[in-house]
């Protein structure tokens, strides 16, 4: 049978029955790999960009990894850490047959003069003393913007390095010709795109590009819709034809697709936005299974149309389950299940949570998943402000916590104030939040949780009483950048009235009134290293009350923040807020009147009109017994109204 | 007033309660036993923004709605608001205690909890306590084993 491999590697040309004999692969050999993710592309709308040739976003972020095994364009390919499943799998199935997938198409730029430096006699050959020169100086000339340089391959070749970043980063590298670098001039100049030492072969590249051109072609930014229906049709796949193919190779073949998918978007966080349906209708899957890149790359998929497969049982599907939980709409129909297992709705209904309509038909409303997201349904924040002490607090937190925390203490804070902090090290996450958790190592020395902290001594230590010990501890806490007070998906802010509380004057024995206030949301630190800048959740609750007289009127009683790994806030639907914010107005509008309501308003409206009383009360119900708005009907349509609807038959003056 | 309990008292007993009260509390909440046993009868209570009127409704709404759940507070803080907190105290006894006995307690919980039936992913919660001495067993008749703080009032939020 033919191969997958073969039918990518060779579509024109004879078939290669041993793919692996070929040897066209060692020009990979001696490149050092730098990122080991695939860098999506999008442009600044974030719409996919498709043309391969569109400059590549500089974006850094990519975990630097620099091999230590690579000398002088001999040793093996180092393989950048961790590579995801998916890219294994593509490499594995992929690579051997010299498809070179995983490179996108970057700029390289040719650097000589390293021959000449100090740095030659290092173990690689300063390589890597010269990667890390040329990305502090060219990261460095454009000092504003903080942006990072990142170089993602370099490679040592007869005396010259080639170094592969992005455009973007190649422009900033290329200024820095001239400089000199362990005491030699470094002579840097743009390489060629054709010019024979650029990665996979011709044909391969040209297969990566057909698949691209197919992909782009099914890719329907307005429906944010990848439609890889009957791909056996597609001409610039050269007539895949799944169904002949074995499940180890289906599985490779959505493996490419998912990985080429993923090298055009930006960031894995808009995947979410990019594509919210897929059609994989027509291709003779019988298993789920064979298609888990897909639910990999798209964790959120909203809508799958599997129609017209070969799925002929639930055990055939239970793949859905475990990756595309997210789904709200599948398609099934055509597929040998619907005669074999006409029952199989009830499981795959109780495997997708989410799922409102199963082959067209409505399976549960979005009010029902919702109430069973969770038994305790989410509502908007409650939020009780006395005399705006909250808001104005809270816009005094967020400027002056992240720009100028002494004035935060010196406007609300008193020596009786406590600060403390507690660090959840083991918060759950959203499944897709997966990144690795940023060290806590500036803030443990802090951590008042007294989960883990249980000897009296740290629990006093821990504990900061007053502006003074609360200012030292903030000083060493890193700065924080927390977003816009606006960004409403960033925050869940709730306030309330909090009695029985301190009275500073001494009067009440029972205490006075504040406010209790719980903001959760995520900051920013703002390190000088910008790959070190963690972003992090946390809640932090604030006690208010009135200050001692002559002191700060308005004084934080307690401040406490917890913190824990970021992930996004869980906030109400969409649907949950306009039901909310409607029941708040719907009171002022309208109830129904009593019947003794009712009759007071016929006997008004007939006083005022002459209207007998079946008109005047017809004239009352089209207007929802609300008697202005049927006065006012009534002036518009009396001209037209017949003698018949006046007492007495006489139309009055 | 404020200065009145020494600073390890204040310390060692508020987190005492606090430990404790996480303790127990979570318990409870897992089978849904006894909720009501937790508050004091006026409690302000707010679960995701809705608010449950008193506290044998949040007994019956766990035990109905909720069902079996898994709360795993993975960490919790606590800081003293008032030294001397007389909400529901009986009008003698309004004066100071320098044991740390008549202190409110704010507590604040981070943690997962997993529902049964919903989604089998683990959730995250915040939670904030305030805590009142329960002033019941002052009383002659008070019953052994009765909690000695008990919630004024509590926001939870599933943050994740």
């Amino acid at each position: 049978m033919q191969t997958l491999e073969s039918r990518i590697t060779a579509p024109r040309g004879p078939r290669n029955p041993n793919p692996s004999t070929r040897t066209g692969g060692s020009h990979r050999s001696g490149i050092q790999k730098r990122s080991s993710t695939p860098r999506p592309r999008v442009d600044k709308d974030g719409d996919l960009v498709m043309d391969s040739d569109a400059t590549k976003s500089g974006k850094g972020g990519i975990e630097r990894v620099r091999g230590r095994g690579a000398g002088r364009g001999r040793a093996a390919s180092t393989r950048a850490s961790n590579p995801g499943r998916s890219k294994a799998a593509v490499e594995r199935g992929i690579s051997t047959s010299q498809v070179n997938l995983v490179n996108g198409s970057s700029s390289q730029v040719q650097v000589d003069g390293l021959h000449g430096s100090k740095a030659v006699n290092n173990p690689d050959g300063g390589l890597e003393a010269l990667c890390g020169f040329l990305e502090r100086k060219a990261a460095g000339l454009d000092a504003a913007s903080n942006r990072v340089v990142k170089i993602k391959k370099s490679q040592l070749r007869g005396g010259s390095v080639f170094l592969t970043a992005s455009a973007e980063d190649i422009a900033e590298i290329l200024k820095l010709n001239g400089f000199k670098f362990a005491g030699s001039d470094l002579v840097i100049k743009e390489v060629e795109r054709k010019d024979g030492v650029k990665e996979p072969s011709a044909q391969a590249q040209g297969v990566k590009e057909r698949m691209k051109a197919a992909l782009s072609k099914r890719y329907d930014s307005a429906l944010k819709l990848l439609n890889l229906s009957d791909l056996v049709q597609d001409p610039d796949l050269q007539a895949v034809d799944i169904s002949v193919l074995s499940a180890d190779n289906v599985v490779k073949f959505f493996s490419a697709l998912m990985q080429l998918f993923g090298d055009m978007l930006e960031e894995n966080r808009q995947k979410r936005n990019t594509v919210t349906s897929i059609s994989i209708a027509n291709n003779g899957l019988d298993t789920v299974s064979n298609i888990y890149a897909i639910g990999n790359t798209f964790p959120h998929l909203k809508n799958l149309d599997l129609s017209g497969n070969n799925f002929a049982s639930t055990k055939s599907l239970e793949g859905l389950k475990h990756k595309f939980r997210s789904l709200e709409n599948l398609v099934l129909t055509n597929n040998p299940i619907v005669i074999q297992e006409p029952a199989f709705g009830e499981q795959v209904i109780s495997w997708l949570p989410k799922l409102l309509l199963l082959n067209e038909v409505p399976v549960r409303t979005p009010e029902q998943v919702f109430a069973t997201s969770t038994p305790i349904p989410i509502s908007t924040p409650d939020f009780r402000d006395v005399g705006q002490v909250g808001e104005t607090f809270i816009r005094a937190l967020k400027t002056n916590y992240d720009g100028d925390r002494n004035a935060l203490l010196a406007a609300y804070y008193d020596d009786q104030s406590v600060f403390s902090l507690a660090i959840n090290m083991t918060a759950p996450r959203n499944r897709e939040h997966i990144t690795p958790v940023p060290a806590w190592s500036a803030y443990t020395k802090f951590n008042h949780n007294l989960d883990r902290i249980n000897h009296t001594i740290a629990r006093m230590n821990r504990r900061f009483v007053g502006v003074q010990a609360i200012q030292a501890t903030w000083a060493e806490l890193p700065a924080t950048r927390h977003p816009n007070l606006n960004q409403s998906d960033k925050y869940i802010i709730e306030c309330r009235p909090q009695a029985g509380l301190p009275d500073p004057s001494g009067r009440s024995s029972r205490g006075v009134d504040g406010l209790l206030i719980t903001v959760h949301g995520e900051f920013e630190e703002q390190n000088s290293k910008v790959e070190d800048r963690a972003l992090r959740s946390f809640s932090r609750t604030f006690v208010l009350g009135p200050g001692v007289p002559g002191g700060v009127p308005i004084r934080v009683i307690s401040d406490m923040m917890a913190l824990r790994a970021h992930a996004p806030l869980a906030h109400p639907s969409p649907a949950v807020v306009q039901a909310q914010a409607a029941q708040i107005q719907e009171p002022a509008q309208q109830q129904t009147p009593t019947d003794q309501e009712k009759e007071f308003m016929a006997n008004q409206l007939m006083e005022k009109t002459g209207m007998t009383l079946e008109y005047t009360i017809m004239c009352l119900q089209d207007n929802t017994w609300n008697l202005e708005q049927a006065y006012m009907k009534f002036q518009t349509v009396e001209p037209s109204l017949p003698p018949i609807a006046f007492i007495n038959g006489v139309v009055p003056k | 007033m404020m200065g009145d309990i020494p600073e390890d008292v204040l310390v060692r007993v508020s987190t005492q309660a606090a430990d404790d009260f996480v303790k127990t509390y979570y318990q409870a909440l897992d089978s849904a036993k006894n909720l009501a046993s937790f508050y004091i009868q006026a409690a302000d209570i707010w679960l995701n923004g809705n608010n449950i009127p008193d506290p044998q409704q949040l007994q019956t709404f766990f035990k109905d709605k909720v069902g079996n759940c898994q709360y795993d507070a993975q960490s919790h803080d606590c800081s003293v608001l008032n030294q001397n907190c007389n909400i529901g105290a009986p009008d003698n006894a309004l004066g100071p205690s320098s044991d740390g006995s008549k202190m409110s307690i704010l507590v604040l919980v981070s943690g997962s909890v997993k529902y049964k039936d919903s989604s089998d992913e683990a959730r995250g919660f915040t939670e904030s306590f305030t805590l009142v001495p329960n002033f019941e067993p002052h009383s002659q008749k008070a019953p052994k084993g009765l909690k000695k703080w008990l919630i004024q009032s509590q926001t939870f939020r599933l943050v994740v």
